[in-house]
């Protein structure tokens, strides 16, 4: 068995691609007290809002990608606004059905719209520049990394930077922050909690929408059901991470990006078990640490 | 006219009234403590003058207008601003990112904002950058009343400043809480060390079961054998 | 704003209402007696028709009787993975409906009804047992994925008593399957793919390839068969790598895959997954260092359309194929050329084989119940009997007392006693980005 600098490499590409998703869920259910199920959708259309960018209206990858961040974003404040702001004070388990309803019907949109079948992106076909070529020992570092991969880890980096200044440096982003810690301070000084949670909605839906994007990228095909298929790993970064902070989710992400793409180097674990082996090491993780990796801090 | 009247102040949780027409005045100079045992509603009435809990019946005037069902946002927006009793500061952010945060509504805060509230903390200033949640209690405290300066309040609400404190640190508190009165903010707090604050206030209000029981200078209730046996603990 | 605007759907016409009816001659306002050869049935083409509720439960069994109209439910992957070869099966039976129901047989004509089965077991079942409960058929055809049919089939047709005539599904266990003989079907198993491949990734000097494979029946039993006559042909399979639809990457499973020992890679997997596959693949360089092969689930319009042809040229494999040059085959590839203006493929040849056996056995009971098709459709089929290749012929035939034996559109259909045609099978090529056909297959059996 050799340790295959190629999967790590894999594996940090698919973290990256989950890293934005697994930002806006914790955002929101540190700020909101909620899991928003519907996320996996938002990575869906985010995903197709970049083909209708780049395939129907013939816009360069990246402006069709922008429009995905604009518009999910926008979706996320119309949700907020119009379904969520009643909810303020329900319970989890109401807001639990709400987003799944949500996630539904949002399914059931896309499909409306751009059909069952799947779809192609066909962006150009690109092979690997083999960077490294060879082994030391028992490490085997040949590496082939396309431009997309870099792409795709650069902008999630980007993405993940902008959201740290804005949760650090700005006073909306501190004061997403403060409600995090504590909702009802937040009231008492004067923070103004309904416009912070809308504000995070906006900024967990972008985030997500970018995803989806980075993962239509990444495959190369769209369907309806592709955010949901990934959403329980960004359940597993997100939770691994300690559930609610935004940076451990960060790590999660890349955890879970890479363990389960090295897992298919451990004899007798099949590349079909590498999911299972995202949440083996979720578990095993909780158990030793239950809060997560950033135990209940930011 | 005084800065803050209550009149006959009801108020509760779900359908337990908890207050039952309690009348507070505060003048704009005064430190004013309300004393009382363990559950007689004392930080209830403080969380129903500044709109967190309803005003079932009654009234309170703030600077002469009526404020009973203003928002609390309004409220700390025209000069009242409230320190709860505990969770009081916001654990993960940095002590400076507190103050940012009590002057959130101003928008962005100006410097000046930062430092007065240095001015009466300097242990804030040396510590703006660590994280509210590693600090010790009394430091805690200090920055949960410097987050509520940050608007430069003419009254200030601060329910049980001194609990939980080492004895000498409690005294600090009371210091800075006269300082704070001397720059013309008028004082009114929820005191358990009841002897000390009597001692710091002009005037104090005995709180039980949600009623009023008595009301008069600091000293006066000092010095009554009825209230220094029921409430001062001999 | 919900236009659809689908560059990629081979076919606009596409329905995705989860249950709707085709009355290939009228339906219900047709029921007269008599009426042979009565208005040209042939307007059930473009799968739309009545919708819903109207015609329930009536004639479904009353034989004989002139005029009678004969239930037969069509399950069909309107939706989902395999929704590409819906249209197929839709097109394949309506021809074949429309000259049954042009002849009648045993005084009656067939009303197909369908339904969506979302190319999922949950959804086919569902979908199976409104057939079945509500709609009231004797006889099942359908669906596409043999997981999904194999599902329906141990959970509504069998206990049912239903006769269920897949038409797709080819996956080898269907063969052992306990169903009493209500379960046939009308095309060929992939056993007899699974030998083909393995013979053409022979024929090409492979000696060692590893697998990926589709982790359900079908691609199961594709590559079960594939291993087995691989090595009796003096050849390794190094890896069998299993692969779950629907994932948004396959790296690990192509870096398994990425084995020195291995010449060759074999994909049996369907075209929505192959597709980021192959991109992948490409990625990773895999097609510079391998040579790559695939069965027939990858020959569609979708992989054509949508894969860059550098990825995918040179690529062989097999397909199961029509006897394209048999009188039969041409006759019909002719009439479907005339009624939706395009070449047919071996899968719409299947469904009008189901259909037009349906037709024969129907008649040759004189009835119309599941117990009576399970039976002579067996006979109709069989090779003891008189060849025949249409309604009418074999009509004159069994009216003056013939065994018959239908010689289908996809071959001699000879069913087996398992239900089982025997099928024939050509090897293909990418060449410039489309699959390019080379002849038939010698499996030397
Ligand atoms: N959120 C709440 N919901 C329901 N009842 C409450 C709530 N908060 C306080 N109470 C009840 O209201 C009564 C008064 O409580 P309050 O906290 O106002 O007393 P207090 O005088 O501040 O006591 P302490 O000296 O312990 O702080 C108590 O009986 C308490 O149980
Ligand atoms: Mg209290």
């Amino acid at each position: 068995m050799a340790l295959e600098l190629q999967l790590v490499v894999n594996g940090i590409v698919f973290g990256s691609i989950i890293l934005l998703a697994s930002i806006g869920l914790s955002l929101l259910y540190g700020i909101g007290d909620f899991a928003n199920f519907a996320h996996g959708e938002f990575l869906t259309l985010g995903a197709f809002i970049t083909f209708a960018g780049y395939v129907t209206f013939g816009l360069p990858i990246y402006v069709a990608g922008l429009m995905a961040f604009l518009f999910v974003g926008a979706l996320g404040v119309l949700i907020d606004r119009i379904l969520m702001t009643r909810h303020r004070d329900s319970t989890p388990i109401i807001l639990l059905i709400l987003t799944i309803g949500l996630a539904l019907f949002l399914r059931a949109v896309i499909r409306l719209q751009w059909g069952d079948n799947q779809r192609t992106l066909g962006m150009p076909l690109e092979r690997g520049t083999e960077l490294l070529q060879g082994s030391v020992g028992w490490i085997d570092y040949g590496i082939r990394i396309t431009s997309t991969d870099i792409a795709i880890v650069f902008l999630a980096l980007v993405l993940a930077t902008g959201t740290h200044l804005f949760l650090t440096r700005t006073r909306m982003g501190i004061a997403m922050r403060a409600m995090s810690d504590n909702k009802s301070l937040a009231k008492v000084a004067g923070i103004d909690t309904d416009t912070v949670m809308t504000v995070t909605w906006a900024l967990s839906g972008a985030l997500a929408g970018t995803g989806g994007m980075l993962l239509a990228m990444q495959t190369g095909v769209l369907f309806p059901r592709m955010g949901f298929n990934i959403v329980l790993v960004v359940f597993a970064a997100v939770i691994l991470g300690g559930i609610g902070s935004p940076y451990g989710a960060m790590i999660g992400a890349y955890i879970i990006g890479i363990a389960q793409e090295v897992s298919v180097m451990i004899p007798g674990i099949s590349a079909e078990y590498r999911y299972a082996f995202a949440f083996l090491i979720m578990i095993a993780v909780l158990l030793y640490k239950p809060q997560g990796l950033a135990g209940g801090r930011w | 006219m005084a800065l803050l009247e209550a009149r006959d102040v009801v108020s509760g949780y779900g359908d337990v009234e908890i207050i039952h027409g309690v009348s507070i005045d505060v003048a704009s100079d005064e430190i004013v403590s309300i004393i009382g045992p363990n559950g007689a509603g004392k930080s209830t009435l403080m969380k129903t003058l500044f709109s967190l809990v309803d005003c079932w019946d009654g009234t309170v005037t703030f600077r002469g207008e009526d404020v009973t069902h203003d928002q609390t946002s309004d409220l700390s927006r025209n000069g009242m601003c409230y320190v709860p009793q505990t969770d009081n500061v916001f654990p993960t952010l940095s002590v400076e990112e507190n103050l940012r945060m009590g002057g959130y509504i101003l928008g962005d805060p100006p410097k000046e904002n930062y430092e007065r509230i240095y001015n009466h903390f300097p242990i804030l200033e040396e510590r703006k950058s660590q994280q509210a949640g590693s600090m010790s209690g009394g430091q805690q405290q200090m920055l949960a009343i410097g987050r509520a300066l940050m608007l430069d309040p003419e009254l200030l609400l601060l329910d049980e400043p001194s609990a939980g404190l080492a004895p000498d640190l409690v005294d600090d508190v009371f210091e800075k809480i006269i300082e704070i009165n001397e720059d013309d903010t008028a004082i009114l707090m929820v005191e358990q060390n009841a002897r000390k604050a009597l001692k710091f206030s002009d005037r104090g209000y005995v709180l039980e079961m949600g009623e009023n029981r008595f009301e008069d200078t600091g000293e006066v209730l000092l010095n009554d054998s009825k209230v220094g046996e029921l409430y001062l603990g001999g | 704003m919900m236009t659809d605007n689908d560059p990629n759907a081979d076919d606009s016409s596409m329905n995705r209402r989860p249950i709707l009816k085709t009355v290939a001659a009228g339906g219900a306002t047709a029921v007269l007696a008599g009426c042979i050869g009565g208005g040209d049935g042939g307007d059930g083409g473009n799968g739309d028709g009545n919708d819903g509720s109207s015609d329930g439960d009536d004639g479904s069994s009353d034989s004989g009787g002139g005029g009678a109209t004969y239930d037969v439910g069509l399950v069909n992957p309107y939706s989902g993975d395999l929704a590409p070869f819906a249209d197929r099966n839709d097109r394949g039976s309506d021809l074949a409906l429309s000259e049954i129901n042009n002849e009648s047989v045993a005084g009656g004509k067939i009303n197909k009804i369908t339904a969506d089965s979302e190319t999922t077991s949950n959804a086919g079942v569902s979908a199976s047992q409104k057939l079945v409960n509500q709609e009231g058929v004797d006889v099942l055809t359908g669906p596409c994925s043999s997981g999904v049919a194999v599902s329906i089939a141990e959970s509504v047709t069998i206990p049912n008593e239903i006769t269920h005539i897949m038409i797709n599904s080819t996956a080898p266990g269907i063969t052992d399957l306990e169903d009493n003989g209500y379960v046939l079907r009308s095309c060929p198993s992939d056993a007899f793919q699974g030998q083909a491949l393995a013979q053409v990734v022979s024929d090409n000097d492979i000696s060692s390839v590893s697998l990926i494979v589709v982790n359900n029946d079908y691609g199961q039993g594709l590559a079960d068969a594939f291993q087995k006559r691989y090595k009796e042909l003096g050849n390794t399979v190094e890896t069998t790598i299993p692969a779950e639809q629907g994932r948004s990457s396959y790296s690990a499973q192509l870096n398994e895959a990425d084995n020195p020992n291995s010449e060759g890679i074999v994909f049996i997997v369907y075209p929505q997954s192959f597709q980021t596959m192959i991109r992948e693949a490409y990625q990773m360089g895999i097609q510079e260092n391998y040579e790559i092969f695939g069965a027939e689930s990858m020959v569609s319009d979708e992989v054509e359309q949508n894969v860059d042809p550098v990825a995918i040229n040179g690529m062989k494999g097999t397909n199961p194929s029509p006897p394209i040059e048999s009188e039969v085959y041409q006759t019909f590839a002719e009439e479907f050329q005339n009624e939706y203006d395009r070449q047919p493929t071996v899968w719409a040849a299947y469904a009008y084989d189901a259909y037009m056996m349906l037709g024969l056995a129907i008649h040759s009971a004189g009835e119309y119940s599941s117990d009576a098709v399970a039976n002579a459709i067996y006979e109709i089929s069989r090779p003891e009997g008189t060849e025949v290749s249409s309604i009418a012929e074999g009509k004159s035939e069994l009216d003056a007392g013939n065994a018959i034996n239908y010689q289908g559109a996809s071959g001699n259909v000879n069913l087996d006693e398992n239900g089982d045609p025997s099928g024939s099978y050509q090897h293909w090529e990418v060449i410039d980005g489309t699959f390019e056909m080379q002849g038939f297959v010698d499996t030397g059996q």
